[in-house]
This record gives C-alpha cells, sequence and structure tokens, in this order.
C-alpha cells in the first residue's frame, strides 16, 4: 500500500517542473536499485559483500567510456554495462564464494579496492579526479538521459522491473535453493546440492543489476570518478539494505529512499550531518531490529 | 567448535523478533515515529516545491565549498574568509540586501554536481561561487554554464577549464594551478640548486603544479616522481631523494600529506641540508599547528599569504586575527576577495544582475581592491597576477608566519589562456 | 638500488608492519574472543593519536603525556563497550558491520567538533628526536626504530599475558570456545571488558606513535584498519601468529612494492599494482586457502 503510494509520488514529482525534486527522485530510484541488487546477496543468500560499489562503478565507468566511442544507445551502454559487472562477478566471485562469514566480508572489499585503484590509476581518465561524460545515454527514439525526468521515468521503470525479476527470482526453485543455503547448508548439501553454482549465479546476476544503476548514477551526474566505488559507498549500500530490512525486495528499496533523503536533510541541517547518521546506524541496528519494512509491515511479520 | 558455529549470523536476519519489555517498546515506538516521520518529510518535500516569487528585491548568493569530509579544512577557511567578507560589506552585495544558500561540496565532484541542482532549481540562486577542489571545478562547471548562471572560482584552476574547456560562466578569481608556482624554477635555479629533485602527489593537479615549478628551472631535473594518493609515508621516498644526490627538493602535497611529508623530512635530519620548495598547499597557516616548527625554513610561492602590503589587507588580516587568532591562509583571502569582486561587479551595473551582457563585462573590469595586490581578468576569465617567493618564519612568540623573499612572477597570465576561444 | 637503500627500507617495512600489527591483533582478539567485527577500531587509533596531542598541551613530561592518553582511551574503549558493543555480540555480521561503521563515523565527526577541523600537532620526545647511523652514509630517524620497538615489545607482553596469566588463559579458551569460559565460572561480561579496552589500547598505541609521524585528524585511521583487515584476512582469523606474519608480510610487500613496481611496470601500471598489491595477495592467499594462512575454521 504504501508502497503504491510512494511510487505515485514517485511518477508525480518530475510532473511538477521541479528539476531538483526529479533529480532527488531518480537518485532515489538509482540507490534503490542498487540496494535490492545488494539484498539478493545480503538478504536470500547471506552473503555480505561489503565490495558491491564496485559494480556501481564499473556501471558508471561504462556509461562514461562508451560515449567516447561514439555509442549512446542504451540498448548497448546498459548491456555492456551489466556485462562487463557479471563477468567481474564470475571473476572475483569464483575465490570470493570460497570464503563464507567474515573472510567474504573482506575478499569482497579486496575485489573491491582492486577496481578502485585502477580507475584512480588511469591518469588518461582522469585519474582519481575522474571525468565529466562527453555524452549523455539515449534512449531509443533519441531521448536523452541527460534529462532530469527522461531519466526519473527510465530509471523507475527499471527499478519496478528489477523488483517484479527479483520478486520471480526469490519465488523460483533457484531462489529456495540459495535460501536453503544461507539457512543450512548442510541439510542443503545431504540432499546431493551444492550451493556454490547458484550462489556464483546470483553473484553475477546482483552485479549486472547494481552496473545498471551505476548507469543510471553516471547519467544523473553526468559524472565519473572513482569515488563512486570506494569502500564508503560499498558501506552505504549495505546501510540501505539493512535500514529498510533484508531479504524483503521492498525493504531495501525503502532503505534507499530514507538514506537519501536523510542525507539530504541531515546535510541542509548541519555540517556534521555524518555524526547524525553515525548514531542513527547505530540506534537502527541497536532499536529498530526489523528494519523500516518490518516497522511499517507491523508486528514480527515479514 | 568455533563460536560463529554457535551463533548463526546470517539466518537471524530474518528471524522475528521476541516481544519487547514496555520500556523498550516506548523507545522502539519513538524511534519507529522518528523514522516514519523522516520517510514522510523526505518524500513529501518533493510535493511541497517551492513557487518562489520571481526577482525579489534582493540577490541570492549560492556559497559551495567543501564543508564535510577530509578537505573540509579548505572548505571551513573559505567560509571564515566568506564569513570576514559579509562583515565588511555590512549585508550588501553592490548596495542590494542578498541572502547567502550554503551548499556543500563534500571535496566529491559527484556530491558537487548534487549540491549545485539544490543550488540552482530548488534555491534558485542569482549567483554562485566557491568550491574547494580542481575536481569540484571540473565537474561543476558544465552545470552552471548550462544554467547561465555566473560562478566566481575561489580555489584552484585546472589547466582544461583555462584552455579548451573555458566558459563565459565561469570566473576564476583564485589561481590557475600553474599560477602558484610561475617563476619558480626560476628561483631555484637562482637560489643555487643544481640538482632538483620534483615530486607530488599523483592527481591531476599534482601533475600541474610540479611541471609548473619545472619551468624556467636552468639546472639538471634528476627526478619528478608522483607518490599515490593515500600515501602518507614518506620514508622511501625519502631515502630516494637521498640517494639522488638532489640538492633542491619541490614537494606538492596539500594537506595531510604535506603535514606528514614536512615532519619526516625533518625527522630525517633533511632541515638545512637540501633546500625544501613548494607552493603555498605544503606550508601555509591551516596546517602551521600540526607542522609546527619542522615546517621553519620551508621556501613556498604563492599569489595571496597574510603578509601582503597593501590597505585592503592589512584591515583583512588585523580582523581575521582578531576573529581567529592566526593568519588567514589563501583559501581565506582568496574568498574574501571573490566577494569583493562580487560586490563589486553588482554595484557596477546597479544591482541590475539580470542584465547578463553588462554583468559579465562588470565582472570581467575587476574593479574592485584585490587583498593580493594587483589583479585583472585574462580574456580566459583567469586572473592575471602576481606570485610571490615566502620562507616560513617564526615570530617572537613563537608563532610561524610567511616572509616574503621575493616576486617570482609579475602581472603574470597563465599559460593556457592561448587555448581558449574566448576574446 | 644501493643495499643501504634496501637496508633502510627494510626498516621501513618492518616499523609499518609492527604499526599494522598493533591494529591486526586487536581485530583479531575481538573477533576470536567476542566474535566481534569492529570496523571503529580505526578510531581507537585515531583516539590515541588525538588524546596524545591534548594531553601534550597541558602535560610537558612525554612519559606522562602517553600514559595520561592510554588511559583517556581505555576510558573511551569501556563506555564504547558497554553501550554499544555489548548488545552487539549476538548479533550477526551485517549489525557489526553497520552499527561498528557507525560508531567509526560519528566518532571521526566528533573529532572534529572536539578539536577542529585542522589537523593537530604532536612532537616526538626530545630524547628520540635525532638519527642513527645505519652505514656511514644512510641514517635512519631514532624515532621510527623507537615505534618498531615498542611495538614488538606490546606484541612480546601480550604474547607474555595470554601465555603466562590466568587472564590470558581465559581469554584463550574464549577465543578457542566461547561456551568454555561460562562453564569456567568466568565473569564473561568482565572478560570482555578487558579484551574489548586491550584491543583498543593496542590500536591507541599504534596512534600515539603515528602522531608525530603523520597528520593527526579526522579519519587517520581508517586506511590502516582497512589495511589491518586484510592482514587479518590474509594470516587467518584469530590467529595471533597469523596475524605477525601478515602484518610483516604486508608492511614488507607494501614498501618494497612501493619502490619496485613503478620502475618494473612503469608508473601507471606500477602505481595501480602498488597500491592494490595488498588485495592482491589477499585474494590469492583466499583462493588458496580459503581461512587464511594461519585460520583452521570457517568464521
Amino acid at each position: 500500500m504504501l508502497l503504491g503510494l510512494l511510487l505515485a509520488v514517485a511518477l508525480i514529482v518530475p510532473l511538477l517542473g521541479q528539476p531538483y525534486y526529479t533529480r532527488l527522485v531518480a537518485r532515489m530510484a538509482i540507490f534503490g536499485i542498487a540496494a535490492l541488487s545488494l539484498d539478493l546477496l545480503v538478504g536470500y543468500a547471506g552473503l555480505v559483500s561489503f565490495g558491491h560499489a564496485a559494480f556501481f562503478g564499473i556501471g558508471v565507468y561504462c556509461a562514461g567510456l562508451l560515449p567516447m566511442m561514439g555509442v549512446q544507445q542504451v540498448w548497448v551502454i546498459v548491456p555492456v554495462a551489466m556485462l562487463v559487472a557479471a563477468l567481474y562477478g564470475a571473476l572475483s566471485g569464483l575465490i570470493s564464494l570460497r570464503a563464507s562469514g567474515l573472510y567474504f566480508i573482506f575478499i569482497t572489499l579486496a575485489f573491491a579496492e582492486i577496481v578502485f585503484y585502477i580507475a584512480q590509476g588511469l591518469r588518461m581518465l582522469g585519474g582519481d579526479d575522474g571525468f565529466r561524460l562527453p555524452a549523455p545515454t539515449l534512449l531509443p527514439g533519441g531521448a536523452s538521459l541527460a534529462n532530469p525526468v527522461v531519466l526519473a521515468y527510465t530509471m523507475l521503470a527499471a527499478l519496478v522491473l528489477a523488483v517484479w525479476v527479483a520478486r520471480r527470482l526469490s519465488e523460483s526453485h533457484f531462489g529456495q535453493v540459495v535460501v536453503a543455503a544461507r539457512d543450512n547448508e548442510t541439510r542443503l548439501r545431504a540432499m546431493g546440492l551444492s550451493p556454490y553454482p547458484y550462489r556464483l549465479a546470483l553473484y553475477m546476476i546482483a552485479s549486472a543489476l547494481c552496473a545498471l544503476a551505476g548507469v543510471g548514477f553516471a547519467n544523473l551526474v553526468e559524472y565519473a570518478s572513482p569515488a563512486s566505488m570506494s569502500w564508503v559507498v560499498s558501506g552505504e549500500f549495505l546501510f540501505m539494505v539493512i535500514l529498510g530490512s533484508a531479504a524483503t525486495i521492498v525493504g531495501p528499496v525503502l532503505g534507499a529512499v530514507v538514506f537519501v533523503g536523510l542525507e539530504q536533510l541531515l546535510s541542509a541541517v548541519t555540517e556534521h550531518w555524518l555524526f547524525w547518521l553515525g548514531i542513527v546506524l547505530v540506534l537502527r541496528v541497536l532499536l529498530l531490529r526489523q528494519g523500516i519494512h518490518g516497522l511499517l509491515a507491523g508486528g514480527g511479520q515479514r | 567448535m568455533h563460536p560463529m558455529v554457535r551463533r548463526s549470523a546470517f539466518a537471524m536476519r530474518v528471524a522475528t523478533v521476541p516481544a519487547a519489555c514496555p520500556a523498550r517498546s516506548a523507545i522502539k515506538a519513538s524511534v519507529a515515529a522518528a523514522f516514519t516521520a523522516i520517510l514522510v518529510v523526505s518524500t513529501a518535500l518533493g510535493v511541497a516545491g517551492t513557487a518562489r516569487a520571481q526577482a525579489p528585491a534582493s540577490i541570492r548568493l549560492g556559497f559551495i565549498a567543501a564543508m564535510s569530509g577530509p578537505l573540509s579544512v579548505v572548505g571551513a577557511e573559505q567560509k571564515r574568509g566568506f564569513d570576514l567578507a559579509l562583515d565588511h560589506l555590512g549585508g550588501k552585495l553592490g548596495g542590494i540586501p542578498f541572502e547567502v544558500i550554503q551548499g556543500d561540496s563534500k571535496a566529491n565532484p559527484t556530491a558537487t554536481v548534487q549540491e549545485l541542482s539544490r543550488l540552482i532549481d530548488k534555491d534558485r540562486v542569482d549567483i554562485i561561487t566557491g568550491l574547494s577542489t580542481s575536481n569540484e571545478l571540473v565537474a561543476a562547471i558544465k552545470p552552471i554554464s548550462d544554467a547561465r548562471l555566473f560562478f566566481i572560482g575561489m580555489n584552484g584552476g585546472p589547466a582544461v577549464l583555462a584552455g579548451e574547456q573555458c566558459s563565459p560562466w565561469y570566473f576564476n578569481a583564485s589561481f590557475q594551478n600553474g599560477q602558484l608556482t610561475a617563476g619558480m624554477g626560476a628561483y631555484m635555479a637562482k637560489a643555487g640548486v643544481k640538482k632538483l629533485y620534483l615530486m607530488g602527489m599523483d592527481y591531476e593537479a599534482g601533475h600541474e603544479h610540479t611541471e609548473a615549478a619545472k619551468k624556467g628551472f636552468t639546472g639538471e631535473v634528476v627526478a619528478h616522481a608522483f607518490t599515490p594518493i593515500p600515501q602518507v609515508d614518506f620514508a622511501a621516498d625519502i631515502a630516494r631523494i637521498r640517494a639522488s644526490g638532489a640538492d633542491g627538493v619541490f614537494a606538492f602535497y596539500p594537506g595531510a600529506p604535506g603535514i606528514a611529508f614536512v615532519r619526516q623530512w625533518n625527522q630525517a635530519g633533511l632541515n638545512g641540508k637540501i633546500a625544501l620548495f613548494s607552493n603555498i598547499a605544503l606550508s601555509e597557516p591551516t596546517v602551521f599547528q600540526a607542522q609546527g616548527k619542522t615546517a621553519l625554513g620551508i621556501v613556498v610561492s604563492a599569489n595571496y599569504f597574510a603578509g601582503i602590503d597593501n590597505p585592503r589587507n592589512r584591515r583583512f588580516v588585523q580582523d581575521f586575527r582578531a576573529k581567529f587568532g592566526r593568519d588567514p591562509a589563501s583559501y581565506a583571502g582568496l574568498a574574501y576577495d571573490s566577494m569583493m569582486l562580487i560586490d563589486a561587479a553588482v554595484r557596477e551595473v546597479k544591482g541590475n544582475i539580470r542584465d547578463q551582457t553588462a554583468f559579465r563585462a562588470a565582472l570581467r573590469h575587476a574593479n574592485f581592491e584585490s587583498v593580493r595586490g594587483p589583479f585583472r581578468f585574462n580574456a580566459n576569465q583567469q586572473p592575471i597576477q602576481n606570485t610571490y617567493v615566502t620562507q616560513v618564519d617564526q615570530r617572537p612568540d613563537g608563532s610561524l608566519w610567511l616572509r616574503q623573499l621575493s616576486v617570482a612572477a609579475e602581472n603574470a597570465p597563465d599559460e593556457f589562456a592561448s587555448r581558449c576561444s574566448m576574446k | 638500488m644501493t643495499a643501504g637503500l634496501v637496508l633502510e627500507q627494510a626498516f621501513n617495512g618492518l616499523q609499518f608492519g609492527m604499526v599494522l600489527f598493533l591494529m591486526a591483533v586487536g581485530v583479531t582478539l575481538a573477533f576470536g574472543v567476542m566474535n566481534l567485527i569492529n570496523l571503529a577500531h580505526g578510531s581507537m587509533l585515531m583516539l590515541g593519536a588525538y588524546f596524545i596531542a591534548a594531553a601534550a598541551q597541558k602535560i610537558t613530561a612525554y612519559p606522562l603525556a602517553f600514559v595520561a592518553a592510554l588511559m583517556l582511551t581505555a576510558v573511551a574503549a569501556v563506555l564504547l563497550e558497554v553501550v554499544v558493543m555489548r548488545p552487539l555480540y549476538r548479533m550477526g555480521h551485517l549489525d557489526q558491520v553497520l552499527a561498528t561503521f557507525g560508531v567509526s563515523i560519528a566518532v571521526n565527526e566528533a573529532v572534529i567538533m572536539v578539536w577542529g577541523r585542522e589537523a593537530m600537532f604532536v612532537a616526538p620526545p626530545d630524547w628520540l628526536d635525532g638519527t642513527v647511523a645505519l652505514t656511514e652514509t644512510i641514517s635512519y630517524p631514532l624515532y621510527r626504530l623507537a615505534i618498531t620497538a615498542v611495538a614488538a615489545l606490546a606484541g612480546l607482553a601480550l604474547w607474555l599475558l595470554l601465555a603466562r596469566t590466568r587472564l590470558g588463559m581465559r581469554i584463550r579458551a574464549g577465543a578457542e570456545n566461547g561456551d568454555i569460559v561460562g562453564a569456567l565460572g568466568v565473569n564473561v561480561r568482565l572478560l570482555f571488558i578487558g579484551v574489548f579496552v586491550i584491543s583498543s589500547l593496542l590500536a591507541a598505541l599504534g596512534g600515539v606513535m603515528l602522531g608525530p609521524l603523520i597528520a593527526v585528524q579526522s579519519g587517520m585511521g581508517d586506511p590502516l584498519l582497512i589495511l589491518a583487515l586484510a592482514v587479518v584476512v590474509i594470516g587467518g582469523v584469530g590467529s595471533l601468529k597469523g596475524a605477525l606474519v601478515a602484518s610483516l608480510a604486508v608492511g614488507l610487500i607494501d614498501t618494497f612494492g612501493r619502490m619496485i613496481w613503478p620502475q618494473w611496470l612503469g608508473d601507471v601500471v606500477g602505481n595501480i599494482v602498488a597500491n592494490a598489491s595488498v588485495y592482491i595477495l589477499m585474494a590469492l592467499v583466499i583462493a588458496v586457502r580459503p581461512s587464511g594462512l594461519y585460520g583452521n575454521h570457517a568464521a
């Protein structure tokens, strides 16, 4: 219900002719997709990745690099970005998924840092400064994602699609195996199933989805820089997921919405907004055990 | 058995929560209320948009700088200079009442773009000033130009924005990066340096600043090295400097790495053995506290420092010291200047800043008294100004200051002006 | 590269490795005993540095300021343990990562609110401010040698504590198996506070000693924390031996790497590899041994 209301608001805002709020909606949708993709790992598979920003950054850089080669079409940029992210996801996942628990958290961080330092070291792409997008991504028909209204609606559509895909995925046999592996890996193995290929596939899907969000982000800020894949961003993604409540699909989207709103509000009120953000984070973990989604759903049921 | 097996960590995420005791649930309810409020407000903001009346009788000035994050030292110092300018202007800009809308660029290009969108689209500012780093500038000039607003830059100037990507909407009231070091090459040669070791942080500005230091140096450059951005331990580099046989080093390290470099240089016992040169980024009043006596003797070039002798600067420095207890850093001086520039231009068009052709012309005139001495704009709207050579010295009370040694470049433009299409 | 330079770099790598060890050993202890992933550990290093900077303004005698800084850190650690950390021990890793990430953001900003944005000054004690001759041509800062020595002593003290004392026995029992501690009738609550304080003090010791070497400012501990986490993963979670070996390896690889890679691979690729070398090492170790060099359990 609330989600429908939220979506309705999100759909109306771009019509008001207020680019700032339109961009805010686009931003929320973009981070919603990113948080949702991370939730597939964290919530459903129990894989706490601390390096998800790497895939976001891959999306950002693809959206920045392809126009340099004269490619602007969304139907080239998005598949390429998702493919590159999925490939890096496969490569890093092959190793990361051998580890578990704390090792997994930090090995994913390591793989993200490697990508970060590569981006930072590429002087032809501005190194640590990054670079301005030479041209925006174009939709079929020529509409440009540099237009905030177009971007907002495109990202909202992508978000709805992502939610639908995630729902289908979680209900599928594939999804059930992943959840079963999270809850009781031993039993799954006793049934003769190895969770490894399932997790790897899921890892690749989540990576690709996050790259989609990255393409949107690059168009939102018309800029690509290594900062978009720093470990702090990975931490923020985790924050969004858990703020909303993991393993609920819509929870992380809510988390992203609140996070973006919170950041805007706090930094408008005080230059020490990071202090209060930190406090909110701690309070969320210590007191609000079910996340915003649990809160809104009422009681203990998900 | 390891603890981890005991507590199945991930399964807990979706487990239901045990019934809460009354006190806890009260807390929970209030936290819940707060979160819901935030949720509602943050989304409702979108609907409660602003329908602000057009052109009030006051100017809306956007001031954006790195107020949080690792480079907020720069933003905070800019704010000090900015605030002092507000005091001196007595609440009016060119005789017109004005209101300041502040933004936080966080020293991050993407955050800058986002914050600019707020200033431009939501708060509908008329003029924008500020920014703290070169990468913020590169990201910011396009959205500002697209919005057809004038921007007066308070700190830094990457080469591309002085050359190929110059914009009629961008006035740089600080310096083109190379200008901070203009004439230092010749100065170092004259000071007797035969073998020069150049080094800097490995990012665009680091390359620009060290490149500029090389110009005009007649001796041998034994190395031109770059260290990775996160590096704060320079033991290895200092060892290499010593092994290179250099008798002079030019090192570009702003902020935290600069503090670390100077301290370690001192601890390695190189003070007084090898001459250390830089520009104002390495050693200036915001890092004097941290560098302490280890900074003594370092020679830095600058387009502004507190000791410049003119009536405007004497007043600025005196009031700054009275308010903040130390000399202003160049970030503060250049922020102050930017405000005085805007003030003069608004006065010249009698407040009619909507006439953008006239306002641009007025900004170009730069008819104000700069704290740095002579100042005017080149065709690319970058400054033509002096570069001074100063040395870190000590007052009788132990505090550090920059003593002028000479003028390295007089009324000098930047080197990229010819690449700019504006005439 | 001359032999003298190699020797000097070896000392530098050793010093860096020992500081990392101080950080890593705290991370690994907290995880081993309390099952806690603590991303606020870098804040304890920063607090140590800030406390000695503040203490040195009031107290001129360095040893006293040194002790005062560590005591202040201990107080902060107890507060943090009681208010935030204790409930976290029972929670999942995700909650721990987020809550301690939050603590670290808040503490980073809190020091700005208290001491301002500008970096603080810390002088090394006069009697350590000089150089010693390594060879006829190369002299080495005495202060850096002192850091290495103090860190090694702290490591030794910790080893004695763990190996030879009753408290140490309990801590080790806790690290091996948390259930046993309770069964032995040990006051688990006090034991956990003790371990948290010890681990915080080791980080703070690193901060106190790094103070005169790098900039004392907000967030100074975070890069070191990330490296320390890498060290813990490489060495194997919960293993002190692993932490020591991995710290020294990372310290030396990082220091020599910054010199060697750019020479071999050119500036661009060389700098990338030098920056990422620790993480590449981590990936290689995990690829071969998913629970680190000396880890023998799934964490």
